[in-house]
C-alpha cells in the first residue's frame, strides 16, 4: 500500500493545483532521466509502477513495448484521475524512434498506427505544435527498416490505447525523437546516447507541453460542480436526462449566484427530483448581479 | 488553416488540388478514410473550434437526404445536401456542436456526385424538388475555398423544376452578384437582433452587414429569404425583434421577399447533453431550458408558443402570411 500513500486518492486534477495534470509516458530510464531532471521531479517509490511526479506533471517510465506502455499507463491514470472529469489530462508520450531522418530529430505524431492490428489514430494537433509532423508505426520488435515519412517504435500504439481512455484526442500526444537511421543502426545505441537525444530535446518538448496547457486551459473550469456531481451520484439514482438537468441546474446556480448548493443538504434529500427542485428554487433566489 | 487531412483517393483531384493551393504553409496529412479523423469520440469540439483542421474527402453515399418536415418554405419535396460539414462560425445556439464529435472542416470536393444525386432525387417526382443547401454548414462562407455555390448555381441553373436554398450570414456574394440571378434559387439570410447576434454568432458577419447583402442581392434581382430561426429570448424581447424587423424592412422589398421561416432555439435532447457538457457556463443553455416530451430540449412549451406569437405578430407587419413558414 505504499503506492497509496504516495498516490492518494487527493492527487486528482483539482488537489493537485489550478492547471492540469500532465502525464509523460517514457518507456526507458535513459528517456524518463533527462525529463525528471530538467523538471526537477521528486521519485514515487513504488514496487509496480516507476514513476517521478510534483504537483503539476508527473514522468512514467513503462518499460519497453505497446502491452507494457499500455497497462501501466492505464494504472497510473485509474489512480490519478479516479473520477471522470472534464478537466482530463494532457498525456504525452516522449520516446525515441527509429526514422530516415537525422539523428536527434524531434517529431509529433500526425498519425500512431498499431503494426499487428493496423489500428490507427490521429491525435489532435489543435494546440499548433512547433515540431514537424511524422506518422508513427508501432512495431511488436525492434527493426532496422527506415523510412523518411514513418517513425518506427515499439509504444505508442499501447500509450494511444490506454490514454484516450482519459482523455481527448487534443491532449493525447506522441513526441518521437530519432535514436536510429540507416546511417546509425540500432546496435549502435545505448542508454547514455539516448539520456543525450532525449536531454538535447527537453527544452523544445517543454514549449511544445506550455502550448498544450493553454490550450487545456481554455476549458470551463468545472472542478467544484463535477465533485458535486459525483457525491449525488453516488447516493441517488441520476437517469442520463436528470444528470444533464442536474449539470444545467448547478450551473445556473453558479452562473447567477457565483456559489454551489451546499451538498449535505442536497444528499439528505430523498429523491432525484427534490434534490433538482431545490437546486432550482435556490438558483432562482435574487442574488448578485454577475 | 494550419492542419490539412486529404482522403488518398482524392489526393489527385483537382479540386483538392485548387483548395490546397490556398493553404501553402499547412501541413498535409494523408488519411484513408475521413471518418477516422472525424468519428472518433473522445474529442472536444469547443477546443477543436479554436484552431479547426480542414478534411478532404469525397462523399461516398447519402449526397441526398430527406429534410426534416419542419423544413420548407412553400414545396412539398424537400431535401437537404451537404457539401461541408461544420461551419467557420461559432454560433453558441447551433445544433452542429452537439452532432458531432469534432469541429474540424469537412469539404467534400466530388461536386459532381451531389448534381447527380440531385438529378436523381428530382426524377421521382413529377413536382418541382427542393434542396437545402446549408443544412451542415454555411452555403456561402466558405465560398472563396470551394466555389461550390457557383458550382451549385451552374447546375440549378438548367433545371427549373429543381430549386435550391442557399443558407448563409455570410456576405461573401460577390459570386452571386456577378452572375445573372438563377430563378429557381433562394439565397436566405439567418439573422437576429442586433445584441442576439454580437452575444451568440461567433465570428459571424454583424447584421448590418448581413442585411447590406440582402439589399444588394434583392437589388440584383435574387429571391431572398429570411430565416429567424432560432428566435432567442431575451428580457425585451419583444421590443428587440420590433426595432430589429423596422430597420430591417426599412431597407428591404418585403413584397417580393421569397419566404421567412421562423422557429425557437431547440435541439435533440442528445445533442443538447453534448453541448452543456461543452458549454456549461453558457446561460443559453442554463436558463429557461426543459427537456420536452417531444425529446428536444428547448424553451417551455408555453414560452416557446409565446415568442412565436410575438414574432409573428411582428412579423406581419410587415409580410404577408403566405410569406410565413412557422418550423414547429
Amino acid at each position: 500500500m505504499e503506492f497509496q500513500r504516495e498516490f492518494p486518492r487527493q492527487f486528482t486534477i483539482s488537489a493537485v493545483s489550478a492547471s492540469p495534470t500532465i502525464l509523460i509516458s517514457t518507456a526507458l530510464a535513459a528517456e524518463a532521466g533527462p525529463l525528471v531532471r530538467h523538471f526537477r521531479l521528486k521519485s514515487v517509490t513504488d514496487s509496480r509502477l516507476k514513476c517521478w511526479r510534483d504537483d503539476r506533471l508527473c514522468v512514467l517510465q513503462t518499460g519497453i513495448g505497446s502491452l507494457n506502455a499500455s497497462t501501466r499507463l492505464g494504472a497510473a491514470l485509474s489512480w490519478l484521475c479516479p473520477e471522470p472529469s472534464s478537466l482530463s489530462p494532457v498525456c504525452v508520450n516522449l520516446g525515441v524512434a527509429g526514422c530516415d531522418q537525422p539523428l536527434g530529430s524531434l517529431f509529433v505524431a500526425s498519425k500512431v498506427t498499431d503494426n499487428a492490428s493496423t489500428q490507427s489514430w490521429y491525435p489532435q494537433l489543435t494546440f499548433n505544435p512547433t515540431a514537424p509532423e511524422m506518422q508513427v508505426r508501432t512495431l511488436s520488435r525492434p527493426s532496422r527498416q527506415y523510412r523518411q515519412d514513418t517513425a518506427f517504435d515499439m509504444e505508442a500504439s499501447g500509450f494511444m490505447n490506454a490514454a484516450l481512455h482519459f482523455t481527448s484526442l487534443e491532449f493525447t500526444q506522441c513526441y518521437k525523437v530519432i535514436s536510429d537511421n540507416p546511417g546509425s543502426p540500432p546496435d549502435t545505441l545505448d542508454e547514455s546516447l539516448i539520456t543525450e537525444l532525449i536531454g538535447d530535446n527537453v527544452g523544445r518538448f517543454d514549449d511544445e507541453l506550455q502550448q498544450l496547457v493553454e490550450l487545456s486551459d481554455q476549458r470551463p473550469d468545472s472542478v467544484g460542480i463535477e465533485a458535486l456531481e459525483q457525491r449525488l451520484y453516488r447516493s441517488h439514482r441520476f437517469s442520463p436526462s436528470n444528470r444533464s438537468n442536474l449539470r444545467r441546474l448547478l450551473w445556473r446556480h453558479r452562473n447567477r449566484l457565483g456559489t454551489l448548493p451546499e451538498v449535505e443538504t442536497l444528499e439528505r434529500l430523498s429523491s432525484v427530483r427534490e434534490i433538482l427542485q431545490l437546486i432550482e428554487r435556490s438558483a432562482s433566489q435574487p442574488g448578485p448581479d454577475r | 488553416m494550419q492542419t490539412i487531412y486529404l482522403e488518398s483517393r482524392i489526393a489527385e483531384h483537382p479540386r483538392t488540388a485548387e483548395i490546397l493551393s490556398r493553404f501553402p504553409t499547412s501541413r498535409q496529412i494523408k488519411i484513408d478514410r475521413y471518418n477516422e479523423v472525424f468519428n472518433p469520440k473522445n474529442q472536444n469540439f469547443r477546443l477543436q473550434k479554436t484552431n479547426p483542421a480542414l478534411i478532404l474527402a469525397a462523399k461516398q453515399q447519402g449526397h441526398v437526404l430527406q429534410a426534416p418536415l419542419e423544413y420548407n418554405i412553400g414545396g412539398r419535396n424537400n431535401y437537404y445536401f451537404s457539401h461541408m460539414i461544420n461551419c467557420v462560425y461559432d454560433c453558441r445556439y447551433c445544433f452542429l456542436q452537439g452532432m458531432f464529435s469534432s469541429a474540424n472542416y469537412i469539404i467534400f470536393v466530388n461536386y459532381e456526385d451531389f448534381f447527380s444525386a440531385i438529378d436523381q432525387t428530382a426524377a421521382r417526382h413529377t413536382e418541382p424538388a427542393w434542396f437545402f443547401s446549408g443544412y451542415d454548414c454555411d452555403s456561402l462562407a466558405y465560398e472563396p475555398v470551394t466555389g461550390f455555390a457557383a458550382a451549385c448555381l451552374a447546375h440549378f441553373s438548367q433545371r427549373p423544376d429543381q430549386w435550391l436554398e442557399l443558407r448563409t450570414k455570410s456576405t461573401q456574394i460577390r459570386s452571386l452578384l456577378q452572375t445573372e440571378p438563377v430563378p429557381n434559387c433562394v439565397v436566405a439570410f439567418s439573422l437576429s437582433p442586433d445584441a442576439t447576434a454580437r452575444r451568440l454568432e461567433h465570428g459571424a458577419p454583424g447584421l448590418n452587414k448581413r442585411i447590406d447583402a440582402l439589399e444588394k442581392l434583392q437589388q440584383a434581382g435574387w429571391k431572398i429569404g429570411l430565416r429567424l430561426d432560432p428566435l432567442i429570448y431575451t428580457a425585451d424581447f419583444a421590443s428587440g425583434y420590433r426595432e430589429f424587423l423596422q430597420d430591417l424592412f426599412s431597407r428591404i422589398d418585403a413584397s417580393r421577399l421569397h419566404s421567412v421561416s421562423l422557429g425557437t432555439f431547440r435541439m435533440p435532447a442528445g445533442f443538447f447533453r453534448q453541448v452543456i457538457r461543452l458549454y456549461p457556463d453558457e446561460s443559453l443553455f442554463t436558463d429557461n431550458i426543459e427537456d420536452r416530451p417531444d425529446k428536444q430540449t428547448g424553451y417551455p412549451i408555453d414560452m416557446e408558443r409565446s415568442l412565436m406569437e410575438q414574432a409573428t405578430d411582428l412579423l406581419l407587419e410587415h409580410i404577408d402570411q403566405k410569406q410565413l413558414f412557422p418550423c414547429v
